[in-house]
């Protein structure tokens, strides 16, 4: 580390010593203020994100259980065993049975499909690991803070901790957008559904197969 | 910054006052009043960005520029007017296409991950009504069939000028470029060894290096060469 951040042309020490007061106020407010901001409203932003799809996910999970439960109690209790509605039944009980032994098991069918879109959601988002990024960040960064100049430091000393201050605030945020970079990746799910999509629509642009011989 | 975003700075077209600045305009939208994880699904028409957006807020600098030296303060505004010339102009592109090509990138994805989800249903309704309702079957085969067409075309029109890399790259020109500019303000290494002209032609050269994708072998002490 250089120790001659000296402000260009500022020959005199009245202005050099303005020069770096300006210099260090602008960083601590545009740079890490700034950025300490950022990391602070997008540590929140993602928890919440995070939260919720993970009590969504939650949900399905459990309703996918409560519906396949239902209807498994529905279709052995109530019905008789081929199916049908008993003979002492009323008709239009038969058939508000029907309907909810038909909701459930679209429920059973739909449910985990959602749960499983919002899980790969979270993979492609990456709230989670971000969140500790972020938050690693802004503690880091707070590390830089502390090494701000003080006022009533003399000149050089002033010069010496801006440059430090200012460096430290950089380099973390050089770090984060480095580690930020290398967690984004496409998640491997669709990329399998694709593949897989990419063989079906192969096949059925070839046409109908002839059937093969016995 | 860089998320997200939005970012960095990470570009949410909507920020909110507590974000960091960012180019994105402030205009309320339906989603403001949605769970976060709305929020953060791309666009259909992501905003346009702002032309004037600066890094440093004029106002604010007047605010904080207030009893300084004079020279002092024609210092830094000299320094903000060239940057404005040389760097902001290349920043202000890079970050805008940085946000541009990550909504492309997450329409896609939530794109593949809305299809997976309809071909997941359709196949448990196939299991459903394989016994009950074989007369279904050929529809629901039919269907899926369409979802295996529109996934493919969806990854071939993705597979041009992917999004991916081109959001990668031009959100790390961006804070690359977004650090320059504070490295020059304050006089940082390497800016503290020359002065004047040799001082604006080094940013000159190092701003056009980033932005076409060459990062100085270091960005000085702890400046998280990358």
């Amino acid at each position: 580390m250089t120790n001659n951040t000296n402000p260009p042309e500022a020959a005199d020490p009245v202005v050099e010593r303005a020069t770096l007061e300006a210099m260090y106020r602008l960083f601590n407010r545009f740079t890490l203020d700034d950025q300490k901001r950022f990391y602070t409203s997008a540590s929140q932003r993602h928890r919440s994100a995070s939260r919720q799809v993970n009590s969504l996910r939650a949900l399905f999970a459990l309703g996918t259980g409560v519906a396949s439960a239902l209807a498994g109690l529905l279709v052995t209790s109530a019905f008789d065993p081929n199916g049908g509605c008993p003979v002492n039944m009323a008709v239009d009980a038969c058939r508000n049975l029907q309907i909810i032994v038909s909701i459930c098991t679209w429920g059973a069918v739909i449910m985990p499909s959602l749960a499983a879109a919002l899980n790969i959601l979270a993979d492609l988002y990456q709230w989670d690991r971000l969140i500790a990024i972020y938050d690693a960040a802004l503690e880091n960064l707070e590390v830089a803070d502390a090494l701000s100049p003080d006022p009533e430091m003399p000149v050089p000393e002033y010069r010496n901790a801006l440059q430090s201050f200012s460096i430290g605030a950089l380099g973390v945020m050089a770090d984060e957008t480095a580690q930020w970079g290398q967690l984004i990746r496409t998640p491997e799910a669709i990329q399998a559904f694709v593949d897989a999509e990419k063989g079906k629509a192969e096949r059925a642009s070839s046409g109908p197969q002839p059937p093969t011989q016995p | 910054m860089s998320d997200q975003p939005s970012t960095p700075t990470t570009i949410s077209p909507v920020p909110d006052p507590t974000t960091p600045s960012t180019q994105a305009k402030k205009k309320r939208r339906w989603r403001d009043s949605m769970p976060e994880w709305i929020k953060q699904l791309p666009y259909l028409n992501l905003p346009k960005a702002d032309p004037n957006y600066q890094l440093v807020k004029i106002d604010e600098l007047n605010e904080l520029m207030r009893g300084l030296d004079h020279h002092a303060q024609q210092r830094v505004r000299d320094d903000i007017a060239f940057l404005e010339q040389e760097l902001l102009r290349l920043f202000r592109q890079r970050d805008s296409e940085a946000a541009l090509q990550q909504n492309r990138y997450r329409k896609y994805q939530i794109g593949f991950i809305s299809l997976a989800t309809v071909a997941t249903i359709i196949g448990g309704l196939q299991a459903l009504y394989l016994g009950t309702a074989p007369r279904v079957i050929p529809y629901l085969a039919f269907a899926e069939t369409l979802i295996a067409l529109m996934a493919t075309y969806l990854a071939t029109i993705s597979g041009r000028e992917p999004p991916f890399p081109a959001w990668m790259n031009n959100r790390r020109r961006a804070e690359s470029l977004r650090r320059e500019y504070f490295r020059y303000l304050i006089n940082l290494p390497p800016y503290d060894a020359v002065l004047g002209y040799e001082r604006r032609m080094l940013l000159s050269r190092r701003a056009a290096d980033i932005n076409r994708g060459v990062f100085p072998e270091q960005e000085g002490p702890g400046g998280g060469a990358k």
